[in-house]
């Protein structure tokens, strides 16, 4: 008797304290396929891309987050939480006197990974495998998917498994719905900050390509990665829809050398934002594409483009 | 005349003097300021803690890997490339008796934006020290093809104005090439190969020190051990040759030590600008051109100067860092406007303006 009340109440601790039992230490494979091995959970985490920022929010451990770098974006959730800098150059004393647990989103970049690692401190940035190591680079759904199960195993009792799984589904319903339609031509583009340069498209192993084909889209650019092309490039493919991000959509609407294409007077010149591609918003951004390629498969009435965000 | 006084020999050891005082002062104020800063007391007790580890010694936790990962080996690396650019800059300007004349004027500076431009363009910099070595390559091919064509000419002599014109344009195909790779480049690499040119000393680490302070010693002493001969070099060829020396053979091997030493420090930091042309001009304002002196002072004066322009560089924008080389820009360019003005000045008062 008393040896089953001791077993019922082992058992009762283990349901309610998982940091305990769960199967720390815990080994997890990185960008450049090394195991980075956390040997507890961690308590103090810092955050020097934003992505990984939007994943530990949504796996409810955002309290966890300790110093980020200058976000281009705000997200709810991060006020009043230390910049240790700039994305591509943070502030390595300040990193380490943050005293993180554990560091997303360092690369190799001027060093920076092997620096920190060099005093000890752990960082875990998890991308494409057999990509360029020193970016951590998401391609696709795929990778979004390794990022969260790998930022999730490491905060244990965080929902990242049903992330994914609802991310799957969505994805996984709109390929349903799209899978016998027309495919659209369709072109993201990159307006050239000073405006004088020709833009940049995105192509094959780029999220943005990989969102294109899973909306039931046919990208018209088919270089690898993103690629700088000139005005007559552009003009000459001509593809049904634009894709720009809704802060320089103007840029693209406005420009008189792109006035003819078929996109831009029919008005067919959609809003969706670059970080959409690279997020746990990742399905939501294919939805909303899909949507604009194929309004009548999605009980949508044709719409001029509006911004998504 | 101005400043005679100064240049007496009585006054020119003590200068040295609060010379190497300004360096240490420098380098106790690089260490103990920064994006956290350090008490100074804190620091020495850290520095002194690893240099004589005692039992019983406590760890300053952060503080300690902050100052000694970190800000330690960059002050020094500092104060080491700015004595290198500093002295080669005062030999460069022996040399040619050219005051415009600067540690870069060979080409240096374009190979190694070259080199590290296209070893990021491959997708090189992730594998370990590709971009010092790429720069390091790319500085000593550039002054080899102008050292190669200065010397193609009947007589095989190295002709100086060639040598200028060769390195000038050798500089511009160099930057012809980094503008192309720029513009081939991806975002990424694009910001990579920029604030590499701007010059930086963020990823200074203890290997760059043992690197770097050898090579700035043993250039400072091979320099001042020379400072006669730069001395007879002001001269003139003729006069040098006269006075017993060969000034062929002393230029060679003072601009192959410079390279050398020049394309070392460009491979850890980067190209810094003004530091090399500014801070001998600087040195000769305060003691004077006799070399056996102002190659002391450059070095002690580019030391100092560098560390502190890193320092400003540091905390200026805190968290974030500016390039060095933009520091050394606003600080130099505008020093270098007022010497300028002063020389006029001068050249006014001697025809009796």
């Amino acid at each position: 008797m008393v040896r089953r009340i001791f077993t019922l109440l082992v058992m009762a601790l283990i349901a309610v304290i998982p940091d305990v039992v769960t199967a720390f230490p815990v080994s997890v494979v990185d960008d450049r396929c090394q195991e980075i091995l956390v040997e507890a959970a961690p308590h103090r985490i810092l955050v020097l891309l934003p992505f990984y920022a939007e994943i530990l929010l949504k796996l409810d451990v955002g309290d966890r987050i300790v110093g980020i770098t200058d976000f281009p974006e705000d997200l709810p959730g991060l006020y009043g939480i230390p910049s240790v800098g700039p994305a591509h150059s943070p502030s390595r004393e300040q990193i380490v006197a943050l005293r993180p647990d554990i560091v997303f989103g360092a690369t190799d970049w001027d060093g920076l990974r092997g620096s920190l690692e060099s005093v000890g401190v752990k960082v875990l940035t998890v991308g494409c495998f057999g990509g360029v190591p020193d970016l951590g680079s998401i391609t696709g759904p795929a990778d979004v998917f390794r990022v969260i199960e790998a930022v999730s195993t490491v905060n244990p009792g965080s929902n990242g498994t049903e992330i994914v799984k609802r991310i799957r589904e969505d994805l996984a319903t709109v390929a349903r719905v799209v899978k016998n339609a027309e495919q659209r031509s369709v072109a993201v583009v990159y307006p050239d900050v000073s405006g004088v340069s020709a833009p940049t498209v995105a192509g094959r192993g780029t999220p943005e390509y990989t969102g294109m084909k899973a909306a039931g889209g046919m990208p018209v650019f088919d270089h690898e990665g993103y690629m700088q092309i000139s005005f007559e490039e552009l003009v000459r493919a001509d593809p049904e829809f634009l894709i720009v991000d809704p802060a320089r959509l103007a840029e693209v609407t406005e420009d008189l050398r792109l006035a003819d294409m078929r996109a831009v007077r029919g008005q067919r010149v959609c809003g969706i934002k670059a970080s959409g591609w690279t997020s746990t918003s990742v399905a939501a951004s294919v939805l909303e594409l899909a949507t604009i390629l194929h309004p009548v498969l999605f009980n949508s009435e044709f719409l001029k483009c509006k911004v998504l965000g | 005349m101005q400043g005679a006084w100064v240049r007496s020999i009585r006054f020119r050891r003590p200068l040295l003097i609060v010379l190497g005082i300004v360096v240490v002062i420098s380098i106790s104020v690089g260490v103990s300021v920064g994006a956290v800063d350090v008490p100074l007391r804190t620091a020495a007790r850290i520095i002194g803690g690893a240099l004589w580890p005692t039992k019983g010694s406590v760890s300053e936790g952060s503080f300690s890997t902050i100052l000694l990962s970190f800000r330690l080996p960059r002050v020094i690396a500092a104060a080491a490339v700015g004595t290198v650019l500093a002295v080669c800059g005062t030999v460069m300007q022996g040399v040619f008796r050219n005051p415009l004349a600067d540690p870069y004027l060979l080409g240096i500076a374009g190979g190694a934006t070259a080199g590290v431009a296209l070893a990021i363009f491959v997708g090189w910099s992730h594998v370990s020290l590709m971009l010092p070595v790429s720069a390091f390559i790319g500085g000593m091919l550039s002054v080899a093809v102008v050292y190669g064509i200065s010397v193609a000419g009947p007589t095989r002599a190295m002709d100086n104005l060639v040598l200028i014109l060769a390195g000038v344009a050798l500089s511009a195909l160099f930057g012809a090439v980094t503008s192309m790779l720029l513009y081939l480049s991806g975002e990424r690499e694009r910001s990579g190969i920029v604030f590499w040119v701007m010059g930086g000393l963020s990823n200074a680490d203890w290997s760059a020190v043992r690197l770097l302070v050898p090579v700035a010693l043993l250039g400072v002493v091979l320099f001042r051990l020379f400072a006669r001969d730069l001395n007879v070099l002001s001269l003139g060829d003729e006069q040098a040759l006269h006075l017993g020396i060969m000034p062929a053979n002393c230029k060679r091997l003072l601009l192959a030590v410079c390279t050398l030493m020049t394309a070392v420090a460009v491979s850890q930091s980067g190209t810094i600008g003004f530091v090399g042309l500014v801070v001998p001009h600087a040195a000769r304002l305060v003691i004077g051109p006799d070399h056996r002196w102002l190659i002391l002072a450059s070095a002690l004066a580019g030391a100092s100067f560098l560390v502190f322009s890193d320092t400003v560089a540091r905390v200026l924008i805190e968290p974030a860092e500016l390039p060095v080389g933009i520091v050394t820009a606003i600080i130099g360019g505008p020093f270098f406007l007022f010497l300028l003005r002063k020389r006029l000045a001068t050249s006014r008062r001697r025809v009796g303006r």
